[in-house]
This record gives structure tokens, C-alpha cells and sequence, in this order.
């Protein structure tokens, strides 16, 4: 059964690059995208319009977002005991060491920097797919 | 008198009468003759005694004259001496009157120069200030502006590299040439930007200085760079370096860009070799990494610490030009100066100064 990984990222170019990232691989999966905080929210909450949303098994989530940013995605779905247990992957391209810090006191589940080269990008996009989608175990 | 002995006719009693007559009236004329004679020397000798007074009184004239003469010499003296005195004194006075007037222009002068030295003063300070603000300004902008510039380049090189990954070979010639290019700009182009945003770093945060040992520095410069001196067979000899004061981490980056230079600028065919040593010059020492290269002329021995600024064509040796503008800011960050010497085909000896630290003053 394929994992459902849901994409929040305002930057169309950089999903579209998550998505031939995901496609080189085996690993099927079923990605949505959406591309601000709030978006992602209601797609969580199968608020509208996303009322037939299928619930996620692993949440990629950039920080930088227009409206909601990603960090307060992180606070309230955390924050929440029907999505806590969702893992939230944080994929951006801050490295600032606070963004860091911040992102794991509020229950981030892993922090990774979009590479800059592009074969650096897909080798992270391969191991995050690898490691979250196939080798662990997801509630 | 003369009369009577003319007259001889006369008698003798006539004459003896004459005679007692003439002897009467000569003693009566002895007689007033003796009286005046007593009388003149009674005033003789009143006059003598007058005389001695008078010679003892000119005696003491005399004396008070001569002692007013000796006293008059000496008033003399003194007053010529006085006068030498105040002719000195007024030469001297009017010496010191061109001298006060001479200090008085000095000071004049001074005071003029004074406010002119400030005035000058005033503006270097506020030029300083607005160079500093302006730099820190530049800063903020390069890092902000590599920092920002970074995301869309990384989309432009992502997707032509993608497309190049897919679709190599598959259009025409044409197209796989345009595509390299475009390619080889993005990658150019990042590289540009991570120098920039390395240079900016390097300046931005204030730097805490402790005592490095630069042998370690060295040797974590040489494993940064195993790979390259292993293709270059560079040979690297090094004496014991001191331990100075620094920070660690923008040291390794001085030796690492200085090596690399000196094993990419290697003579064609030949086994790059290269030398670091170190001497001490008062409270600083100064590091020399030196080799046996294609050198540089004199001419661009300055030009070549600015930033981007390169001497050769990406073609004949690549890289960016950012690798000694990096080492001139973290060694005048340190408080030291870098320079090179060098001459075409002589290879070149970069050297830098670095401060000792306390205990070895």
C-alpha cells in the first residue's frame, strides 16, 4: 500500500523537483501539494475545500510560507492530539541555527536543508523517501 | 728820592738835617715799614695758619675729592656697566620681543593649522564612520543579496540540469551545446554567490581571538585538500609554525586558499612544490607559503587580493577570484597585513603576518 505524503510548498519549481525526485524511485507514493499554511491546515483538517482529503501518513513542510508559515503548521498540528502523531519532516533551505532550534522544540520530527546542487537535492529527496516511507515504521 | 740827589748845591747842615729828616722818615718809615712788616707777618702768619687751614682743608677737599673720584670712577663703572647692562638688556629685550613676536605668528600659525587639522580631523571622522557604515551596509547587502539570490539560481541550475539529465542527446547538437552553456553559467554563477556569501561571512560576526597552533590549522588545511594535492603529486614541506593568536576556523581557510593556489598555478608537467616557514619579526610573526610556479608579474602582485579579481581565463585555471580576498580580510581582521612577491615564471611566496600570542612577547 502506497505511504500518502503531503507537500506544503509555495515554490511550484521546488515540488516540482520533490516530485522527480519521488518518481526516480520505486518506492510508490501518493503525493499531495499544497502551497501555503493555511492550505495545510485544512487539508489536515478535511476542512474545506479539502473535505475529501485523504489523511496524510507524513507531512514535508517548508518554513518560509506566505499567510500561515510553516512554523506555526508545525505548532498547531503538534499542538493537536488527532495530528500529533503525524511525522513532520521540515525541508527548507534556512540553515539558521535558531530556525534549527526552534523547529525541534516544537516536536519537528526532522530538519533537512534543500541542497543547492541539484544531485545533492534528489539524493536528499531519495533517503528522506527511503528512510520515512520505507524503512520506518508510521503510526 | 730821586730829587734830593739832583739838588747837590744845598748845605751840609741842610743835608745832616735832610739826612736826620730823611733818617726820621726812614725810621719812621722802618718803623711803619717794621709795623707793616710785623703787621704783614702777623697776617703771614695769620695767613699761614689760614694757609695750613686752607691746605688742610683743599687736603681734605682733595681727599673728598679724590675719594668722590674714585667713588665717581666706580659710579662710572657701574653705570657703564649698567648702561652694558641695559644695552644687553635691551637687546636682549628686543630679541625676546622678535622671538615672542616670531612665537606669537607660530602660535598664530598653530592656531590656523590647528583648526585646519581639525577640520580635517572632522571630516575623516565622519568619512570613517560613513565608510564603515557603508561597508557594514555592503555586508549586509552582499549576504543578504547572495543569501536571496541563491533560491531562484538554484531553480535556474536545477531544471537545466534536469533537462540535461533528460534530454541530453535526444534534441540536437545545438541544443545539448545551449544546454551546457546554461549549465555551466548556473554553476558559475553559484559558485559566485557561495564566495560571495563565504567573503561576507568572513567580516560579519566579530572574530574571538585564542591561541592557534598552526601546525593543527595547517594539517586540517592539508586534509581539506588530500584530494588535490593527490592528483597534483604536490609535494608540501612545512617547518614547525608557531602558536599565534586567532580563530581556527578562518586560519584553516587562509592556509587551505593559499595552498590551493600554489597547487592549482603549477608550472605545465611539473610536480607542484610548495614551502611554509615562519619567522618571528617583534610581536608578530610573520608565514611564508612559498612555491615553485608560473609566479605572477609584480604588477598585479596588489590587484590580485581584491575581490572576482582574477589574472588568468576560467579556461586556462578555473576558480572564482574570491580565495585571496578572503585571506587579505581574515588576516586584517586579525590585525595583520598579506602580501606576495613574485615574478613570471619564478613561482610566488605569500606572505602574512599574524600576532604572537601574550606569553611569547
Amino acid at each position: 500500500m502506497s505511504k500518502h505524503l503531503l507537500l506544503v510548498e509555495d515554490n511550484p519549481a521546488d515540488a516540482e523537483l520533490v516530485r522527480v525526485g519521488l518518481d526516480e524511485s520505486s518506492i510508490p507514493t501518493k503525493l499531495s501539494v499544497v502551497q501555503n499554511g493555511e492550505e495545510a491546515l485544512a487539508f489536515v483538517r478535511r476542512q474545506a475545500p479539502y473535505t475529501e482529503a485523504e489523511r496524510p501518513d507524513l507531512i514535508l513542510l517548508d518554513l518560509n510560507l506566505p499567510k500561515i508559515d510553516g512554523r506555526q503548521v508545525l505548532r498547531e498540528l503538534k499542538a493537536d492530539p488527532a495530528y500529533k502523531q503525524i511525522p513532520i519532516v521540515v525541508l527548507t533551505s534556512s540553515v539558521a541555527p535558531g530556525d534549527v532550534q526552534k523547529a525541534y522544540e516544537m516536536h519537528a520530527n526532522s530538519y533537512v536543508k534543500k541542497q543547492v546542487d541539484l544531485d545533492e537535492f534528489m539524493r536528499v529527496i531519495h533517503s528522506f523517501e527511503s528512510f520515512w516511507l520505507e524503512i520506518a515504521k508510521l503510526p | 728820592m730821586k730829587q734830593i740827589v739832583t739838588n747837590e748845591p744845598i748845605a751840609l747842615a741842610d743835608y745832616t738835617h735832610a739826612i736826620e729828616n730823611l733818617l726820621e722818615d726812614f725810621g719812621a718809615e722802618r718803623d711803619r715799614i717794621t709795623d707793616t712788616k710785623s703787621a704783614l707777618l702777623n697776617i703771614l702768619e695769620d695767613s699761614a695758619a689760614e694757609k695750613a687751614q686752607i691746605e688742610e682743608t683743599q687736603r681734605a677737599v682733595l681727599n673728598i675729592l679724590e675719594d668722590f673720584m674714585i667713588e665717581q670712577a666706580r659710579v662710572s663703572a657701574v653705570q657703564r656697566a649698567m648702561l652694558n647692562i641695559l644695552d644687553d638688556f635691551s637687546a636682549e629685550k628686543n630679541s625676546l620681543q622678535e622671538t615672542q613676536k616670531a612665537v606669537l605668528n607660530i602660535l598664530e600659525d598653530f592656531e590656523t593649522e590647528k583648526n585646519k587639522v581639525e577640520a580635517i580631523n572632522h571630516t575623516l571622522t565622519k568619512r570613517t564612520e560613513e565608510l564603515a557604515w557603508s561597508n557594514a551596509e555592503l555586508e549586509q547587502f552582499a549576504y543578504v543579496a547572495s543569501h536571496d539570490l541563491q533560491e531562484p539560481l538554484r531553480m535556474v541550475s536545477s531544471f537545466v540540469m534536469l533537462l540535461q539529465k533528460r534530454y541530453q542527446g535526444q534534441i540536437d547538437d545545438k541544443a545539448d551545446k545551449y544546454i551546457y552553456y546554461a549549465v555551466d553559467g548556473a554553476k558559475r554563477m553559484q559558485e559566485l554567490i557561495e564566495g560571495l556569501l563565504e567573503y561576507s561571512r568572513a567580516g560579519r560576526s566579530e572574530i574571538a581571538l585564542v591561541p592557534v597552533d598552526l601546525n593543527e590549522v595547517l594539517r586540517r588545511a592539508l586534509t581539506n585538500l588530500r584530494r588535490s594535492i593527490e592528483e597534483s603529486q604536490a609535494q608540501v614541506a612545512a617547518q614547525p609554525l608557531p602558536t599565534v593568536s586567532g580563530s581556527v576556523q578562518q586560519l584553516i581557510s587562509v592556509f587551505q586558499n593559499l595552498i590551493s593556489n600554489a597547487i592549482k598555478f603549477h608550472k605545465p608537467n611539473s610536480r607542484p612544490h610548495i614551502w611554509i616557514t615562519s619567522r618571528h619579526a617583534g610581536a608578530e610573526w610573520i608565514i611564508s607559503v612559498k612555491d615553485d610556479g608560473i609566479g605572477m608579474e609584480l604588477a598585479y602582485s596588489n590587484k590580485i587580493f581584491g575581490i572576482f579579481q582574477r589574472l588568468h581565463t576560467r579556461t586556462e585555471y578555473p576558480g572564482t577570484g574570491i580565495g585571496l580576498a578572503i585571506c587579505k580580510k581574515v588576516i586584517e581582521r586579525h590585525g595583520g597585513r598579506i602580501w606576495v612577491n613574485s615574478k613570471i615564471g619564478e613561482g610566488a611566496n605569500f606572505q602574512f603576518t599574524l600576532h604572537a600570542t601574550a606569553d611569547q612577547l
